[in-house]
């Protein structure tokens, strides 16, 4: 997992990369506070951060062989992960509306700001949803009781994989929004 | 979905599970305080500068610890950790290289007819843009109109209908320059099955005024 992680981590960085070049090449370009919501994407990041939490609370409590609060951090971890999602969406829809932002449009300047902003946070959104997919199936698993011997391998392995969501989550919110 | 075997396991036993849970509260304390104090950076009245370093700075730390506490990191060995940093190795040096190099737009093995025989850009002759090595795209282009360039087996044959050789190419280059150089260390002599088509190869050797036009 962490070698896939690896790969995963310069892919996000090569599209960090060309939205850095991009915005640099562009005087236009409007300042992020000025069409996107830092306040509500800033308690989507401290969102990301406590279902991390809630992830690392049911590793632990599977090591110490107890199934039902692993069971029950697991899904904490995975509806912390929809709410992102849900916040996502409602952002989206927001933007196009109120911003005219779309895939390749931007009514107010640039298209690249539109665009590299939904190709950044979108491909980052799919690994969310992936995540609580994962998630979910892993809760599954262990309420089936397959982890119930304290060996948690695999829940940890998923949590290696929601924590690089959540890792990439902060830079991504930092540098689409913060700067 | 590479898996790499996780050997995490073993280093929890040693470990009070109520502790590492307290020490996880810990850390996600430090988290929210980072967080707060990102988004606090935004709003200060300093220059953009310095706002995007510290701004930057905190949520480097914040996937640090992100990534040493809770993707136990901490417990991992040390090639691990190796690993791990790569891709932040490899995003500093593509950072950097990348913007430099997409501003370097010559070559002196980027045949470009329109830049050395400056008429060829009026007549809008077909710009044979070289993907090969000019001696090869020599011999298969068509002269462009304006200057007529005779190159067999890599060496400038006639220029024009007269005998010439890359010397002549090149002083014709130098003579058409806006500024005119010195010719000190000007034209490379016309070496046997060296002289590649506009005097590129000659780039190094050539004076400023020529070296502009390539």
């Amino acid at each position: 997992m962490w070698i896939f992680l690896v790969t995963d981590a310069l892919t996000f960085g090569g599209l960090l990369l060309g939205y850095a070049l991009l915005r640099m090449r562009n005087p236009d370009w409007p300042k992020p506070d000025q069409y996107l919501g830092i306040a509500l994407s800033a308690f989507a990041t401290f969102l990301l951060i406590c279902s991390s939490v809630t992830m690392v609370m049911a590793q632990s409590f599977g090591e110490e062989k107890r199934p039902k609060e692993m069971l029950k951090y697991l899904l904490l971890t995975a509806l912390g992960g929809a709410i992102f999602l849900g916040i996502q969406a409602y952002e989206y829809n927001h933007l196009a509306h109120s911003a005219g932002m779309s895939f390749a449009n931007f009514l107010h300047g640039p298209p690249q700001f539109a665009s590299t902003f939904f190709i950044v946070t979108g491909f980052h959104g799919f690994h969310v949803f992936s995540g609580v997919v994962y998630l979910l199936i892993m809760a599954a698993r262990v309420a089936m009781g397959k982890y119930n011997d304290g060996n948690i391998n695999h829940v940890e392995i998923a949590g290696l994989f929601w924590h690089f969501v959540d890792l990439v989550w902060i830079l991504v919110f930092t540098f689409i929004y913060l700067i | 979905m590479a898996h790499s075997s996780t050997t995490t396991s073993q280093a929890h036993h040693h470990h009070d599970p109520k502790e590492t849970r307290a020490e996880y509260i810990k850390i996600f304390k430090w988290l929210v305080i980072l967080t707060v104090a990102e988004v606090g950076f935004v709003f200060l009245p300093l220059p953009h500068l310095v706002v995007t370093l510290l701004v930057v700075v905190a949520s480097c730390a914040k996937a640090g610890v992100v990534g040493y506490y809770y993707m136990h990191l901490k417990q991992e060995t040390k090639w691990l950790k190796f690993v791990a940093l790569l891709p932040l190795i490899m995003f500093i040096y593509l950072a950097a290289l990348g913007p430099d190099s997409s501003q370097r737009h010559f070559s002196p093995y980027f045949f470009q007819p329109e830049r050395v025989l400056p008429e060829a850009a009026h007549h809008g002759a077909e710009a044979h843009v070289a993907t090969e090595t000019p001696k090869e795209v020599a011999e298969e282009a068509p002269a462009p109109t304006g200057n007529e360039v005779v190159i067999k087996d890599g060496k400038i044959v006639t220029i024009n209908g007269a005998a010439a050789t890359a010397a002549d190419l090149n002083k014709r280059v130098q003579d058409s320059a806006p500024t005119a150089a010195s010719s000190d260390t000007a034209t490379s002599t016309a070496a046997p099955g060296a002289a590649p088509a506009a005097g590129a190869d000659a780039a190094p050797t050539t004076s400023d005024a020529a070296n502009e036009w390539l």
